[in-house]
């Protein structure tokens, strides 16, 4: 509660936000994966430029026999699949599903979730019992078994994926918005616009809603995590859009093919690939948590 | 009825229940308080706490919808629901200056909100209007103010913006609940003095409420005590301090502390800790009450006036002023 | 009894060192009370740490030394400590009324402490009923809940609990903060009782000078870290000779004389991140002259009980009488 300390100079925006980009590099481990998360997005950009070859097109070699199996090589760096494709072309462009897929889902999680949460915290009351009812719904269908039969029952593309993904992952979000919601509606600034007549939305989405955005956004990050370890587990049971390549699906063609023991050099890439975002995401996320969440730090 | 602000009767109860069956017991939060306040006046509200002056605070302001009774502020009455004429003429100082104002909002977002909200002027004039309002509270040079955030003021600065925010619309009223009791005591005569200054020098009434009886002389000009839901005794500020006459109120001045250490505390009456839950239809204070007599058990006594505008709520009231 | 002796105690934070205490030096006598008063931020709490050896991690004592009856507080292992705290020493800590276990019972919570320390329950219930009665509860708060008494009700229970090893001396910070007034005085009450009864030493932190007139026998005025002045309660505030005390005075408002005009000290404390060279009240001292801002005053003994840290003591009775006129804070700034 000292002034002092909380009077001490505030450097400019621009500034600040600088400080916010480098925060994950305080830390060994944060640093190293925010690099790893900048490799991932740059990849997905560049990737038909960095990829050596079309990830759907089957290699022959000189005596017009597929390229079966083939263990990395000068030109195949990475090897080949059962079906002739070079993997480290289909583990480039798995890059792009990655993002798609992440950012896709954490966006429609972020919405559903962050209005949920914001809904049921603001109004209270019979609102929230119903939404909270919702949610806890939501917790217990278990995801797996929701989403293969949705994508069953839809047809398996990548947009239905990323419909089943949002549609049970917005739970968790809306729970940890709503807390953060029934405190500020206490407050003071809540108070005083509500005097000053503001309507419900301007409360909950000019004044609430700023107070919110750090938490949403972490939380957004970890979903991002979450839904691309999830699109990898639907295309790894064979869900999955079979007109793209995700890393969960070169582990499910590998599987399928019967070649998931001895050709390592296309099972480990996507696993080893996955893995690593994955971790990623959450090492960068954990150094923002800090900042949101003030008990951890 | 002239005054800037009329309240009659008024009456809120809270059934303490979440269960889906049976209530629970209602909680008479404020039981039938009527007042008025003259322009340019103070009245401070006193009290322990769970009195009932946050949620007679929020009457007032139109936070919470009265369960009786009648509440009007410049002539405008509160009906069912809150205009926004009666929305402009009230406005409200908090007790918290780190909740009170949005931690996201620069100072001049802060105070030109109410502004926007009424969609009032053009954005030049919300500007010149938010940093006239900012100078009002003594914030100078108020435009160095404007692109502040919130955690680069200390709290007494924080409450300034707060109660910048409060004047900008020019309400007839201004309800301030406990607004120094978090500031450090080398800053709250500022913020009293400011608050004193902004009521005498316009047309505003103001509600000033706290727990704290010593500083209510340097800034109402009245005093109401209360006492689970009801005034107890209310009248002019010097009169009340310096004569109480309800026994609720002797007690509440003697525990003031006093920064002289060479005065001994006055004494309490044993039973003014104890005391249990009233009888009903009796005096509500009875139970801790040192002067109560039997009578005090079946009679609920009503605010009569003992002097002129001082008004008490006590059977015995001649025997004790004496 | 207990000894501080030039201490000082900086913060590691991430945006530097923070200066919260620097080169106090106080003491209590056994079955004394000391009153530490000041601003919000000026140390109260830190010092009150460092008193019972309890500083959180990243405090560090930077200098001088702690004593309990002669005994350097940081020589001891920690296994000792824990054992003083409770024994010798107790502590009430800020905000304590929330600081009970809310899903236990008072029971559980004096038996627990008790068991902690090798205590047997039926013992630990002994004692708990004879301290709950010590501090005017019934015995049957006991088995209540802390959400079911109110905060006056906690406040005692937690004096009570802190008493449970019969310590000799206790700390006590802002244990009246946020009661109303009659409560606050019926804990004032209990404290001076056992003060006065049990022989207790009272370390007793609050911002209230009020307070701190009618409960302590000796007042230290704390200022960014550092004591302004200490000395018997009764002529620190009689005659204050350090100009922040006059200040802090006259800031009080006295419910015996509404019509005395109180008076805001302008300015703000120093960022202690950041402590500036000279008296740290320089820069809102109305007093102050260009010996401020550059030679920062000792405390000196001005009598054998008083201590000022003003380059003007010597001339406090004059200081004193312009420090009435409240239009002397005002233009300060
Ligand atoms: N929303 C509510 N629902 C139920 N009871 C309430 C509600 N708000 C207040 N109360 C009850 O009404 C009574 C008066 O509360 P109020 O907050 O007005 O007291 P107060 O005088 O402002 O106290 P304090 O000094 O602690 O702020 C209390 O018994 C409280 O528990
Ligand atoms: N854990 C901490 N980390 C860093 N700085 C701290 C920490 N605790 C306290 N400080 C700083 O040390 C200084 C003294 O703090 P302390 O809590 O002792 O003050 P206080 O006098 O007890 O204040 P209050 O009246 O608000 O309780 C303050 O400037 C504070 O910001
Ligand atoms: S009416 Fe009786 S009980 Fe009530 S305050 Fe007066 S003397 Fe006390
Ligand atoms: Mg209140
Ligand atoms: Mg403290």
């Amino acid at each position: 509660m000292s002034d002092a300390v909380l009077a001490s100079a505030r450097p400019s925006r621009a500034r600040e936000a600088w400080r916010a980009a480098l925060l994950p590099f305080a830390s060994w481990s944060g640093g190293f994966a925010a690099c790893v998360l900048v490799l991932v997005v740059t990849v997905a950009i560049f990737a038909p430029w960095l990829s050596p070859y079309d990830p759907l097109v089957n290699h022959f070699d000189a005596a017009g026999q597929l390229r079966r199996l083939e263990p990395p090589s000068g030109t195949h760096l990475l090897g080949t699949t059962y079906y002739g494709l070079d993997v480290l072309s289909q583990l480039i462009h798995g890059t792009r599903i990655v993002l798609i897929v992440g950012i896709t889902c954490a966006v429609l999680i972020a919405l559903i979730g962050t209005n949920i949460g914001l809904m049921a915290g603001y109004y209270g009351g019979r609102i929230d019992t119903i939404l909270m009812r919702a949610t806890d719904l939501a917790f217990g269908i278990p995801f797996i078994p929701f989403a293969v039969v949705l994508v069953a029952l839809l047809g398996p593309s990548l947009w239905n994926t990323i419909i089943a993904i949002s549609f049970l992952m917005w739970r968790s979000t809306a729970r940890v918005i709503r807390s953060q919601v029934l405190s500020l509606r206490e407050r003071g600034f809540v108070k005083a616009a509500r005097i000053a007549g503001a309507s419900d939305m301007r409360i909950l989405y000019v004044h609430i809603f700023p107070n919110v955005l750090p938490m949403a956004l972490l939380y957004v990050a970890f979903d991002i995590a979450w839904a691309v370890l999830a699109e990898a587990s639907i295309s790894f049971l064979g869900f999955g859009d079979p007109h793209q390549t995700s890393w969960g699906q070169m582990l499910y063609l590998a599987y399928v093919s019967g070649s998931i023991r001895q050709a390592w050099w296309w099972t480990v890439p996507p696993g080893a690939a996955l893995s690593l975002f994955v971790i990623a995401v959450f090492l960068v996320g954990r150094e923002y948590e800090r900042l949101a969440n003030p008990r951890l730090r | 009825m002239s005054g800037a602000v009329l309240v009659t009767d008024a009456r809120k109860t809270f059934v303490a229940s979440r269960r889906l069956f049976g209530g629970g017991t209602p909680v008479h939060a404020v039981d039938g308080v009527s007042f008025s306040i003259a322009p340019g006046r103070v009245l401070g509200i006193a009290g322990e706490s769970g009195s009932g002056k946050s949620t007679l605070a929020n009457l007032l302001v139109g936070l919470e919808l009265p369960s009786g009774g009648e509440i009007a502020i410049g002539g405008r009455p509160l009906g069912r629901k809150p205009n926004a004429d009666f929305r402009r003429s009230v406005q409200m100082v908090f007790q918290d200056p780190f909740g009170s104002i949005n931690p996201r909002f620069t100072v001049g977002r802060t105070v030109e909100e109410p502004l926007l909200i009424h969609g009032l002027g053009s954005e030049a004039e919300r500007h010149a209007r938010a940093i006239a309002a900012l100078e009002e509270a003594e914030l100078r040079p108020g435009a160095a103010f404007m692109e502040r955030f919130p955690h680069e003021l200390s709290g007494g600065q924080r409450q300034r913006v707060a109660i910048a925010r409060a004047i900008v619309l020019r309400p007839r009223l201004l309800v301030a609940d406990e607004p120094v009791s978090m500031l450090d005591v080398s800053v709250r005569a500022g913020i009293l003095r400011l608050l004193n200054r902004l009521v005498h020098e316009s047309e505003m009434a103001m509600v000033f409420i706290t727990h704290d009886l010593s500083i209510v002389a340097s800034v109402c000009d009245e005093l109401a005590v209360m006492y689970r839901g009801r005034f107890v005794e209310h009248g002019p500020v010097r009169a009340v301090l310096q004569k109480p006459r309800h026994p609720y109120t002797r007690a509440l001045i003697a525990a003031v502390p006093v920064p002289d250490p060479t005065v001994p505390p006055t004494p309490l009456p044993a039973k003014l800790m104890s005391g249990g839950a009233p009888v009903a239809g009796g005096c509500r204070f009875a139970p801790r009450c040192g002067s109560a007599i039997a009578a005090c058990e079946t009679v609920d006594p009503v605010l009569e006036e003992a002097q002129p505008g001082h008004r008490v709520a006590c059977i015995r009231h001649r025997e004790i002023a004496q | 009894m207990l000894a501080l002796d030039d201490v000082s105690i900086v913060y590691t934070t991430r945006s530097g060192p923070v200066q919260a205490v620097s080169g106090v030096t106080l003491s209590l006598p056994p079955g004394g009370s000391l009153g530490l008063v000041g601003e919000s931020g000026c140390g109260k709490s830190t010092l009150a740490l460092a008193a019972l050896a309890l500083l959180p991690a990243e405090a560090r004592l930077a200098g001088g030394a702690v004593r309990l009856d002669g005994q350097d507080l940081a020589a001891l292992p920690e296994a000792e400590l824990r054992k003083l705290r409770w024994t010798r020493m107790a502590y009430v800590p800020q905000s304590a009324q929330n600081a009970l276990v809310p899903v236990h019972s008072l029971r559980r919570q004096f038996r627990d402490t008790a068991a902690a320390h090798g205590m047997r329950s039926a013992e630990a219930d002994e004692r708990a009923a004879a301290l709950l009665r010590r501090v005017e509860l019934d015995a049957a708060v006991l088995d209540r809940f802390p959400h079911e008494l109110s905060g006056g009700m906690r406040q005692r229970a937690m004096i009570a609990l802190a008493l449970l090893f019969g310590p000799s001396l206790l700390v006590a910070d802002e244990p009246t903060t946020g009661l109303d007034v009659i409560v606050q005085r019926q804990v004032i009450d209990l404290l001076r009782d056992l003060r006065g009864e049990d022989g207790l030493a009272l370390l007793f932190i609050s911002h209230d000078i009020g307070v701190v007139a009618e409960l302590c026998s000796h007042v230290a005025v704390l200022y960014a870290g550092k004591v302004m002045e200490s000395g018997p309660t009764a002529t620190v505030f009689s005659e204050p000779d350090h100009p922040y005390t006059m200040g802090l005075q006259r800031a009080f408002p006295d419910i015996r004389h509404p019509e005395r005009s109180i008076v805001s000290i302008a300015g703000h404390p120093p960022r202690l991140s950041s402590p500036p060279k000279g008296c740290p009240f320089a820069p809102r001292c109305p007093f102050v002259q260009p010996v401020c801002r550059d030679t920062t005053p000792p405390l000196v003994a001005v009598s054998d009980a008083r201590a000022v840290a003003c380059h003007f003591v010597d001339e406090a009775a004059a200081l004193r009488e312009r420090a009435r006129d409240p239009a002397l804070w005002d233009e300060a700034a």
